[in-house]
């Protein structure tokens, strides 16, 4: 295995202009096709010893035939190689820079990153781990991509070693072109189980063909990783789509077949059956609202999971490989995909919309945003709510938060630039996110409605900047007084609060929310404060603390907390 | 009775597009190429592949050069050995005469 000093010396410029060399020798190769025909013995000759030279042509023939071959797998190899030696030894240098700038080591013989320097406040230490830990994952990307292309590369010249390469019957431009397609290399699958910063590092590595090929043939890898950009993501799993709905179809096809064949005495299993099958149209009823969702245009499917009880997706409106400000929604108690996506989703649009206004009234005229309906967690449903996956308890926010955690990761990673993040929480879902957002996540501004907590009963577990977490509760939402998980967010020290009260800004009436489900009405203040919150200002924010009288028996006691 | 056909002057027009050939083939130098790419990527497999392969490549273009070159050879000797052959015949066959010879 080349080591990382070997992988700086290696030179794609070089390797490309063999391959440039290859072609031309095939092409001067090719080139004696008319010279090969008028060499023929001519057919009229025939003897003995016309039949002896029509043979050593023959031989002659099918040598020449086979050696462009080669020389034609070669250059193609070659040809792909310099691509992905060229992006490796990118990668791998700018992980190197990033390690100097920050002052941490890298062993060049194990890929090992390390710190240099003591640090000076032990709070440093979480940022810094988080730091080295991606640029530890970068270079043993790069570094892995690197050797890939090297033994993809040595395999096809064993091939050609090893004579197994054949120019075929025909002309010798038709054994160039059999030989070019042979040429191809295996594509690197992605690393098992890392973070989303490893799989960006595998996706960048990969050659742009290749990523197509992804896409196209196993989009199943990156469908639902985190670390892999939007526009990929999407495209894989609109692919995935229709195959999942195949699946479904003909699962509920099988099921329905035995419900049609239990016979007289096996009615005790029907009830059972039809369970399943009631979970197999919610599911497909889910495919639907997704693809109408999609149909709006606009739109990018960034998860997409049949697999688990409830399908979970993940719908984003505008572009996030792009957009300046990012905002993803985690809804609570009660959402499914089927549904609950085209409200959610009809929420994101009228928020990308006011955050957009915001931005442009602020005079910033060219940056954009991008907002996400993120179902891609199995909220708590009214049948479960006798038991562990129950609205009174915290397990499904706990699993879910996992993997939001890793979407929120997964979101700086897969960019040149970091957005201006921010995450929101409705209900149990302001649970989930705040149990997410206690990882390094890259969050920069976090709100929560109607919450009943966030897990955690102290403002600084959350990894937001502080001044950055903000809640917002509305007049008659119950749920916002319980302080069931970790104590009432009213009462934490350090979350901003936010009307959603009536309020006039600059001329503009503002309606009330009153409950727990008008957050994100259109033209409310409690809208107007999210939106001005993801567009990344303060200075329109309308404060308030939003205590009630329901805030009166969720006041924590002192000191058991 | 075997029966023969030749065409010595198609004999020699394909020997010399086969001298042609071995000409081209010689001159196309598939080795340097393979060298330059180990130098290019030190320290992986690929080095040690591509020597492998600069060897096979120079003996097989060196060979069927080399076997396109005895070819032409072939041919050519097989076309004036034809010649030869009709001149020998058609020398014994000049002097016949007798009756019903013009």
């Amino acid at each position: 295995m080349a080591t990382i000093e070997n992988i700086l010396s290696w030179d794609a410029d070089a390797i490309d202009a063999v391959a440039d060399a290859l072609v031309q020798r095939r092409s001067d190769l090719v080139g004696l096709q008319d010279e090969l025909d008028d060499g023929a013995p001519p057919t009229s000759w025939s003897s003995e010893a016309g039949a002896l030279a029509a043979a050593e042509h023959a031989r002659l023939k099918t040598v020449l035939t086979d050696l462009v071959a080669e020389i034609s797998l070669a250059a193609t190899a070659v040809d792909i190689a310099a691509v992905a030696v060229r992006t490796a030894r990118r990668d791998l240098e700018a992980a190197l820079e990033s390690a100097r700038v920050h002052d941490f080591g890298v062993d060049r013989t194990t890929g090992e990153v390390f710190e240099l320097v003591c640090l000076a406040e032990p709070d440093d230490d979480q940022d810094r781990q988080a730091q080295l830990n991606e640029i530890a994952d970068r270079i043993e990307q790069a570094w892995r991509n690197a050797n890939h292309a090297d033994q993809e590369l040595a395999q096809s010249l064993l091939a050609v070693h090893e004579g197994n390469v054949s120019g075929g019957d025909g002309s010798l431009a038709d054994a160039a072109s059999s030989g070019a397609l042979l040429g191809g290399r295996d594509i690197l699958a992605p690393p098992a189980g890392d973070s989303p910063s490893d799989h960006n590092a595998w996706w960048n590595g990969l050659t742009p063909d290749e990523q197509q090929a992804v896409i196209a043939d196993h989009p199943e890898w990156i469908g639902g990783t985190d670390g892999i950009p939007a526009w990929a993501r999407d495209g894989a799993n609109r692919s995935l789509l229709g195959d999942f709905r195949t699946d479904l179809q003909d699962e509920r096809a099988a099921l329905q077949a035995r419900i049609d064949g239990l016979g007289f005495f096996e009615g005790w299993r029907l009830n059972g059956l039809e369970n399943e099958r009631d979970v197999l149209d919610e599911k497909l009823a889910a495919l639907d609202e997704v693809e109408d969702t999609l149909a709006l245009g606009g739109r990018q499917l960034l998860v997409l999971d049949t697999s688990g009880p409830q399908t979970r997706a993940a719908i984003a409106i505008g572009d996030i490989d792009t957009a300046d400000h990012v905002a993803v929604f985690t809804p609570g108690f009660t959402s499914t995909v089927q549904d609950s996506m085209g409200n959610y989703d009809g929420s994101m649009e009228d928020l990308q919309l006011r955050s957009t206004e915001e931005l442009r009234r602020s005079g910033d005229l060219t940056s954009t945003v991008a907002t996400v309906s993120w179902l891609g967690y199995e909220a708590p449903q009214w049948d479960g709510v006798i038991g562990g996956g129950s609205v009174l308890s915290d397990e499904l926010a706990v699993a879910g938060a996992r993997d939001l955690a890793d979407f929120y990761r997964g979101v700086d990673s897969s960019r040149a630039t970091d957005p201006h993040l921010t995450a929101l929480g409705h209900s149990y879902g302001s649970l989930t996110t705040g149990l997410a957002l206690q990882e390094q996540t890259g969050v920069d501004d976090m709100v929560i409605f109607g919450s009943p907590g966030l897990g955690t009963s102290h403002v600084e577990d959350l990894d937001v900047p502080s001044d950055h977490v903000f809640r917002i509760e509305a007049r008659r939402d119950a749920v916002a007084d319980g302080g069931m998980f970790g104590i009432d967010p009213s009462h934490m020290s350090g979350v901003g609060g936010l009307s959603a009260q009536e309020a006039t800004i600059d001329g503009v009436t503002y309606e009330e929310s009153v409950g727990h489900s008008e957050y994100l009405h259109d033209d409310t203040t409690s809208q107007h404060n999210i939106a001005v919150v993801v567009a990344g200002g303060n200075d329109r924010l309308v404060l308030e603390d939003g205590r009630g009288a329901g805030d009166v028996f969720s006041w924590p006691v002192p000191g058991t907390y | 009775m075997t029966e023969i056909s030749v065409d010595a002057a198609a004999l020699r027009t394909s020997a010399g597009r086969m001298g042609e050939a071995a000409e081209v083939a010689g001159s196309v130098h598939l080795g340097w190429p393979m060298t330059d790419l180990a130098e290019a990527m030190t320290g992986g497999v690929t080095g040690m592949a591509s020597r492998l392969v600069r060897t096979d490549w120079l003996a097989t273009i060196s060979s069927w050069t080399t076997a396109v070159q005895a070819q032409e050879s072939s041919l050519r000797a097989s076309a004036d050995a034809y010649d030869g052959s009709d001149a020998t015949s058609a020398t014994g066959l000049s002097g016949l005469t007798g009756p019903g010879a013009r």
